[in-house]
């Protein structure tokens, strides 16, 4: 250890970049943590900053304990017991402040950078997009520049050269990185459950409805999921990502009810099955999205008798998963028990809207007549698809179907299936996502939590339980456009996507076409990379098959092994080089070796041209020249520019016969 | 087990790098040892944490995180090496000092290479020493020194050098060594009170006592407190051209003989130590002098080469080893 090093004192140079370092680790949680805590951070390095005089050194000391009170009692205040991530995390930044205050010698800086990199880590808890990675990459590289400035004996000299320096650490080892992050196996399970663990990301669609409250409805354009298709991508209007189905009522709040944990047996596919991977975002909801009748389930998850797919634990995390979809099936899965669910009715369902439904059913001529009458008279009656419908009152239904009939897909849903149980026909709804958006660049398809959505299934006699949308039926130009959430097909259906008119907003749609494929990769290659997909790429090697113990020996091998690599490449390149001149006089030598008479090591040049112009006199003239040049270049400091080419030529044209 | 408590065990076997006909050391690669510093145990622990919580988690950015730094400390590893592989150094010649005072032992560092060689500090084997710490330039030379007490008048040699280096992120620490073949020579520590040995010849010296006799005028120089103002130049005083002695000399001057019979017997050292005195106080009155020791005679003369010639002959005295 380089003591003296480690014992001097920071120059402010150093100090001033040390600390902003520091905050640029932390500062990130700022979307995690409390804003106290994170206050509490900034000002300790405030006061370090402003208190960096070496004789204020003692009244930091005196401050250090009331402020390590403060500190503590802040935590408290927000979180109480430090018992968790998100408390966890406030009060290593806590802790790290207080460090940042006691920060005195060049060795202070090490203790301080790996709390840094430790932080750093931490971020990585709350969130795992690219330019947050890359960002948190950046500052880990200008931490390990600070490092490189405590081992030089004038750090503050060239601050910049170092910086180059830093590039010749942080580049070789991108792919030793690379290979570990690839060849490290993974585990399906943790070692062990970690029993509060907490993560705030987007909530997902919940799995109730409740009308007459402000709208829920997301108008965030965040990603729920996305989806590659390995078959062709079906119709938008095919599109229907089913998730929580809601059985039960009491006319204002609709949910899901008792688990229907059976598994379905009782279906008939009747079209292909499509394949197609999805990457859906954290949730916080135990629940996966599949089109229609999933065929082939994940890892972890089961089939209910609805057939919603359910995770073994909330997704907390992004998550991947394969799956097969049959899109055109006829299930005919319906018990007792299901029928009395299905039908249902709210006990404040209003007289007007059981007569109503009674007085539809009545003219129909069968179910899907009553199907088709309703969808009807949702498209001609002057209703309104928005996204700020006025507040409902007790009876959302009856005050949607007969008064302010403004609403968006929750209400028509729930107003479909109110109808259609009181017109004595099995109904439910089912919320989850309708379309996406197709990223031609990446070749996928992209759901956002604005393509949130509502829509009603039937039970019918002959084809068992069969989607209806009843939003699908407004008529279009009864449509309340907001933003891009809403656009109407040519068709007149309504669907939820983006249109693209002009240069500009296509050229536009295209950048964001490649940056959320690139996110894709992203996820699919970094964030999720887990053991299947290890896996996978292994295969490619004929790696697949190996045993954990053995994967991880590799690993270090081939990590050995580049490093290696590295320390050759080093060798190679960086060799003592020396100079111009010097490297003549031995081409020189080298010619005279030839016949006897190379230099000893020990001799000046002038005794050398003596010894050759005594044993060969007809050498001492050219001989003579080259040793003059080389004296003039090697201890006079002429334009040696010159004066190398003119060596160069005399050594050239040197010869000993 | 970091590289501190270690060294002092391995020594014994480590490779030296030794100087060449040139009078010049390379240090070449298989020379250089290295182990973690205890810093660098630090942050493999932290990997390690970073990793297991990784693990539990599934934390894929976790792993990204870990195996990032855990490469950056590897490559550091090989940078460290190679700070210090290929240097060339050549030792430089050593003043001689008193005893009692540090002697300076110098290298030059030669860097031939094009990306510099920051944070390289020489220490002796023990490690103890404060060295100064140089950053070699690319393709250029720094010197580096470190400091050691000499405690007792002969010939020091610092032993085996110790050149280290932390560089580029003090996780690893290597360091070589190096037998330079530097050798200090330490003269006694001249004694507080002069002997009284002057023992004045009276021959004839023919450049004259320069300025200490009164018989004829030699020149001028600036009035000195304690000057007779019967030798102060009034006339130019008189001619505001400032306050002038005139010096006056004689032909005779005193030559003192350094005799190491003629002082009282006191031990060797103690002897030593009044002559270093009796040189030095010689030197500083301008006197010629001579010097008589056992086995050894200096003949008498002045200046710093005789001086140095002196106390040279007043440290080897009795030592067998040189010479």
């Amino acid at each position: 250890m380089n003591e003296r090093l480690h014992d001097r004192p920071l120059s402010s140079p150093i100090l001033i970049t040390a600390i902003a370092l520091m905050i640029a680790s932390v500062i990130p949680h700022v979307w995690h943590i409390e804003i106290s805590v994170l206050l509490f951070f900034l000002a300790m390095a405030g006061i370090r900053l402003f208190l960096r005089k070496p004789s204020q050194a003692r009244i930091r000391k005196w401050l250090m304990l009331p402020l390590l009170v403060a500190g503590i009692l802040i935590v408290y205040a927000e979180y109480r017991l430090p018992v968790g991530t998100k408390p966890g995390v406030a009060f290593l930044v806590t802790l790290f402040g207080l460090k940042i205050l006691e920060v005195n010698k060049r060795r202070d800086i090490y203790v301080l950078t790996f709390i840094a990199f430790f932080t750093i880590a931490t971020q990585f808890l709350f969130e795992n997009g690219l330019l947050f990675t890359l960002y948190l990459m950046l500052v880990m590289t200008m931490l390990v520049w600070l490092l490189t400035t405590l081992n030089r004996s004038e750090p503050e000299k060239d601050m910049l050269i170092n910086l180059r320096a830093v590039a010749g650490i942080v580049l070789p080892a991108i792919p030793v990185t690379i290979i570990l992050f690839t060849l490290f196996p993974r585990l399906a399970s943790p070692l062990w459950e970690i029993t509060s663990h907490e993560r705030i990301g987007v909530t997902g669609l919940s799995d109730s409805i409740s009308l007459g409250t402000i709208s829920q409805l997301s108008q965030s354009g965040a990603t729920a999921f996305r989806v590659t298709f390995k078959s062709k991508i079906p119709e938008q209007q095919e599109l229907y990502w089913r998730g929580p189905v809601l059985w039960e009522s009491n006319g204002r709040d609709w949910t899901t009810g008792p688990l229907l944990e059976q598994t379905p047996t009782n279906y008939e596919l009747v079209s292909d099955f499509i394949e197609y991977d999805v990457v859906m975002e954290a949730s916080d909801q135990p629940w996966l999205f599949a089109l229609d009748l999933p065929a082939t389930l994940p890892d972890n998850t089961h089939l209910t008798r609805d057939f919603r797919l359910i995770a073994d634990k909330p997704i907390t995390d992004t998550l991947q998963y394969s799956i097969t979809s049959g899109i055109d099936f006829i299930n005919a899965e319906f018990s007792e028990d299901d029928v009395q669910r299905a039908l249902q009715l709210p006990d404040r369902t209003t007289a007007r809207v059981r007569d109503f439904a009674r007085q539809l059913k009545q003219e129909s001529a069968g179910n899907e007549a009553f199907i088709n009458k309703v969808l009807a008279h949702f498209n001609r009656q002057p209703f309104i698809y928005t996204l700020r419908p006025p507040v409902l009152g007790d009876n959302p239904v009856d005050e949607f179907l007969f008064e302010t009939r403004r609403g968006y897909c929750e209400h028509y849903a729930t107003s479909f299936v109110t109808l259609a149980r009181a017109a004595g026909i099995p109904a439910r709804i089912v919320t989850g996502y309708q379309g996406g958006e197709y990223n031609p660049i990446g070749n996928y398809l992209r759901v956002r939590q604005s393509d949130a959505h509502a829509w009603a299934e039937v039970w019918l006699e002959q084809s068992g339980w069969v989607r209806v949308d009843p939003t699908a039926a407004v008529a279009p130009e009864r449509v309340e456009r907001e933003l891009d959430t809403g656009a109407i097909e040519s068709d007149g259906r309504l669907t939820f996507r983006v249109d693209d008119k002009g240069l500009l907003s296509r050229l536009g749609s295209q950048a964001k076409w490649l940056v959320d494929s690139v996110q894709l990769n992203w996820q699919r290659w970094v964030v999720n990379f887990d053991q299947q997909r290890q896996r996978n790429l292994l295969s490619l090697f004929g790696l697949d098959r190996l045993s954990r113990p053995l994967l991880m020996t590799i690993a270090i091998l081939a990590a050995t092994l580049l490093i290696l690599l590295f320390t050759f490449f080093v060798m190679r390149l960086n060799r003592e080089m020396p100079d111009p001149a010097t490297r003549l006089y031995q081409r020189f030598s080298a010619k005279l070796s030839g016949i006897g008479l190379a230099r000893h090591p020990n001799e000046g040049p002038l005794d050398y041209l003596q010894r050759i112009g005594s044993q060969r006199p007809d050498l001492r003239e050219a001989a003579g020249t080259i040793i003059e040049q080389y004296i003039m270049i090697r201890y006079k400091e002429h334009d040696t520019k010159k004066q190398l080419q003119a060596l160069a030529r005399s050594v050239r044209q040197f010869s000993v016969r | 087990m970091t590289a501190r408590t270690l060294i002092p065990d391995l020594q014994r076997f480590a490779r030296v790098g030794h100087t060449d006909r040139q009078g010049q050391i390379t240090i070449s690669p298989r020379q250089v040892y290295i182990l973690p510093t205890r810093y660098g145990l630090l942050f493999a622990i932290l990997v390690v944490v970073i990793l297991i919580a990784s693990i539990n988690s599934a934390s894929n950015l976790g792993f990204l995180t870990g195996f990032f730094l855990a490469s950056i400390g590897l490559v550091s590893m090989v940078l460290t090496w190679w700070n210090l592989a290929g240097l060339r150094i050549t030792p430089l010649s050593t003043e001689p000092v008193f005893a009692g005072n540090p002697a300076h032992f110098m290298l030059r560092l030669h860097n031939e290479r094009k990306r510099s060689r920051p944070g390289i500090a020489m220490s002796t084997t023990s490690g103890t020493t404060a060295s100064s710490v140089a950053d070699v330039d690319a393709s250029s030379d720094a010197a580096l020194g470190m400091m050691l007490h000499a405690p007792r008048r002969g010939i020091f040699r610092p032993g085996r050098i110790r050149l280290s280096t932390d560089y580029p992120i003090g996780l690893f620490h290597a360091w070589c060594y190096l037998q330079t073949g530097q050798e200090c020579i330490v003269f006694p520590s001249p004694a507080k009170g002069a002997p009284r040995l002057s023992s004045p010849d009276d021959s004839g010296v023919e450049t004259g006592d320069s300025g200490r006799g009164a018989d004829d005028f030699i020149g001028h120089r600036y009035y000195r407190d304690g000057d007779s103002l019967q030798h102060v130049d009034w006339k130019a005083a008189a001619r505001e051209r400032g306050l002038f002695c005139k010096l006056f000399g004689g032909d005779r001057a005193d030559q003192l003989c350094l005799d190491w019979d003629a002082l009282p017997d006191v031990g060797t050292e103690e002897r030593l130590r009044l002559l270093s005195r009796a040189i030095l106080d010689a030197s500083d009155m301008r006197m010629d002098y001579s010097l008589k020791l056992p086995g050894k005679e200096i003949e008498p003369s002045r200046g710093k080469r005789h001086e140095l010639q002196c106390l040279t002959a007043l440290a080897l005295f009795g030592l067998d080893d040189h010479e």
